[in-house]
């Protein structure tokens, strides 16, 4: 592996792109982003989850008036429908009925909006350092590979760091409120990491689009457009309509990253694991099939 | 022994030929000129050089080995592109510091070669500058600085010189000239005058293809060419007998006698100016050759 990648420069290039990340201010746009977006939402959540009790409390207590009602009615008995509509796994029901309600619903906008994030963050990194020169600065001195792989792992670096802000922004935020417990916090944590190899598919996917098309302003659209169609080709793919029609087309759904959704969340490592694993292998063979573009072609 | 080797090599972009069949050869140590009209393929050539740009076919050899590979060969090849923008966040120094840590330097080293580098190209005063906030002058000694960060072996200078105002450009052509020699240089630039001072070997091209190379000397034929500017008329005749078999010409409006032919300028240290000063004809100025200037337009209307 080492005879293809140089892993010193790889480390230097990665560096690099986080610093350039912190001088240009975009990972002050991302920790804004992950930050306080992620404290707004859990702000609002926790809103709306309070709203719903003293509702609840308040058209229950005219009936049992003796009484009142348990504080927790909506987290009981509302919590359990809403997430057995979402979640079919019984282990994963239990699992996040433990959880605070502001950290499921931290891991679940992280899960769903990384991919936008990605895409506006960092999706057309390569692209602009090939349509600036910049890279006739570089790759007469670092390999195509290793130079490549450098901006993939800085970028993928950068959004850790986003995803856990947003964790920290959510625990300060639940803290303020009801509090939380350890529990609750490992999950947030868990929740953040999970999200973060979710991000990574994208990543690989953002890179291949401009290693292959090499315009800042292209790789943009074409990543637009992908993400429809990824989003399209799935439900397609996983449809039951489509499927009587063209059965092999369900095979098809694996290549997927929102197909791996529900599996990330799995209490069950080696489920969660052998996704995370999945959406690793899908972010190398996106950022692979970029390459052999980017290695044969003009830089 | 050659660092640069091409044969025959094609590079297209859609259905026009940048490289059109390009051959040439640069001995080690040359200062290169490389010279041709615009759209001619220099960067091409350059991009192709340092393996940015693939040849479409042809065969391109570095260092008497295979293509420029920046894996095995970090570190020999200097390039400074004619249009590319370094990282617009970092500074001067901390651009400097990256690129000298990619060409393979450790972390103190690193840090003194972008030091002395930026002093070098008189920037030391910016070394905490954006690229943004410097002039174009500024960012073109920027881009020779990082050219010749680890002195590498071959250095390829897309148009050093252009857009500098003439002291810059002055102490630019100095700087190169210092490095001639320690390294190969290949240098474009359309200041002909420049590159004839600067050179020692020189490649014409034109639509993507060699037109001539060779040293300078032979270009400029500086041993088959004298120009002699004199005081006042000689006797041409008594020249002309003196001279033997090579052709003479006199410019009566600027009292100009040339000598052309094998040898000319052996047969104007023998012959022609003692017979001058036989005559009592004063000589004011001498020059051997013809300007690559004149070289050039001569062979491009050959061609």
């Amino acid at each position: 592996m080492s005879r293809l990648i140089d892993f010193r420069k790889l480390a230097y290039v990665a560096r690099f792109e986080l610093a350039e990340a912190l001088r240009s201010r975009l990972v002050v746009v991302v920790l804004a982003l992950y930050g306080a977006g992620a404290a707004l939402g859990a702000y609002i959540f926790s809103a709306m989850l309070t709203t719903a009790e003293n509702t609840a409390r308040d058209a229950l207590g005219s009936t049992f008036s003796a009484h009142g009602v348990p504080d927790d009615l909506v987290r009981e008995h509302a919590l359990p429908r809403a997430i057995a509509f979402f979640v079919d796994d019984a282990a994963l029901q239990k699992e996040l009925l433990d959880v605070e309600p502001l950290a499921i619903f931290y891991g679940f906008m992280a899960l769903n909006l990384v991919a936008g994030i990605v895409l506006l963050t960092s999706g057309s990194a390569h692209a602009n350092e090939i349509a600036t020169g910049g890279t006739r600065f570089v790759l007469t001195r670092i390999d195509r590979l290793s130079w490549a792989l450098g901006k993939l792992a800085g970028h993928a670096a950068l959004l850790l760091v986003g995803l856990f802000v947003g964790a920290l922004a959510t625990a300060v935020v639940a803290w303020l409120g009801a509090g939380i417990d350890a529990a609750s916090a490992v999950w947030l944590a868990r929740a953040s990491f999970r999200a973060w190899v979710y991000g990574v598919a994208y990543l690989g996917i953002f890179s291949c689009v401009a290693l292959v098309v090499r315009s800042p302003s292209r790789t943009r659209s074409f990543s637009v457009a992908l993400l429809f169609l990824l989003w399209i080709g799935r439900a397609l793919c996983g449809s039951s309509l489509v499927a009587a029609q063209v059965p092999w087309i369900t095979h098809l759904v694996w290549v997927f990253p929102a197909q791996y959704e529900l599996a990330l969340w799995s209490p069950r490592w080696l489920e969660s694991l052998a996704a995370m694993g999945a959406l690793l292998t899908i972010a190398a063979g996106a950022f692979a099939l970029g390459y052999a573009s980017f290695r044969r072609g003009d830089a | 022994m050659t660092v640069v080797r091409l044969v025959d090599v094609v590079k297209r972009f859609g259905r026009r030929r940048a490289l059109d069949g390009l051959s040439l050869v640069v001995p080690r140590g040359a200062c290169c000129a490389v010279i041709g009209p615009n759209g001619s393929g220099k960067t091409t050539l350059f991009a192709v050089l340092a393996g940015l740009l693939r040849p479409s076919s042809g065969s391109v050899e570095l260092f008497g080995e295979r293509p420029f590979d920046a894996r095995r060969d970090a570190g020999r090849l200097g390039l400074m592109p004619q249009d590319a923008a370094p990282s617009a966040h970092a500074t001067l120094e901390q651009s400097l510091r990256y690129y000298a840590a990619l060409t393979g330097f450790g972390p103190a080293d690193a840090r003194r070669e972008a030091s002395q580098w930026l002093e070098r190209v008189r920037l030391q005063d910016r070394a905490r500058s954006r690229p943004l906030e410097l002039s174009h002058g500024m960012r073109r000694r920027f881009s020779i600085a990082q050219a010749f960060l680890g002195s590498p072996e071959l250095v390829l200078l897309d148009e050093p010189t252009a857009g500098l105002d003439p002291e810059i450009a002055a102490e630019t052509r100095e700087l190169l000239g210092q490095r001639r020699g320690s390294a190969t240089l290949l240098v474009s630039s359309h200041q002909l005058s420049e590159l004839e001072g600067l050179c020692d070997y020189a490649v014409f091209i034109d639509q993507g293809k060699l037109v001539r190379q060779g040293p300078m000397r032979e270009l400029l034929q500086s041993d088959s060419r004298v120009r002699l500017k004199l005081t006042r008329a000689p006797d041409l005749e008594r020249v002309r007998q003196r001279v033997g078999a090579l052709a003479l010409d006199w410019d009566a409006p600027t009292l100009d006698v040339r000598l052309r032919g094998d040898r000319a300028i052996d047969v104007a240290n023998a012959e022609l100016l003692r017979e001058l000063l036989d005559q009592g004809v004063g000589v004011l100025e001498l020059s051997t050759g013809q300007s690559l200037e004149a070289s050039y337009l001569s062979t491009r209307r050959q061609s």
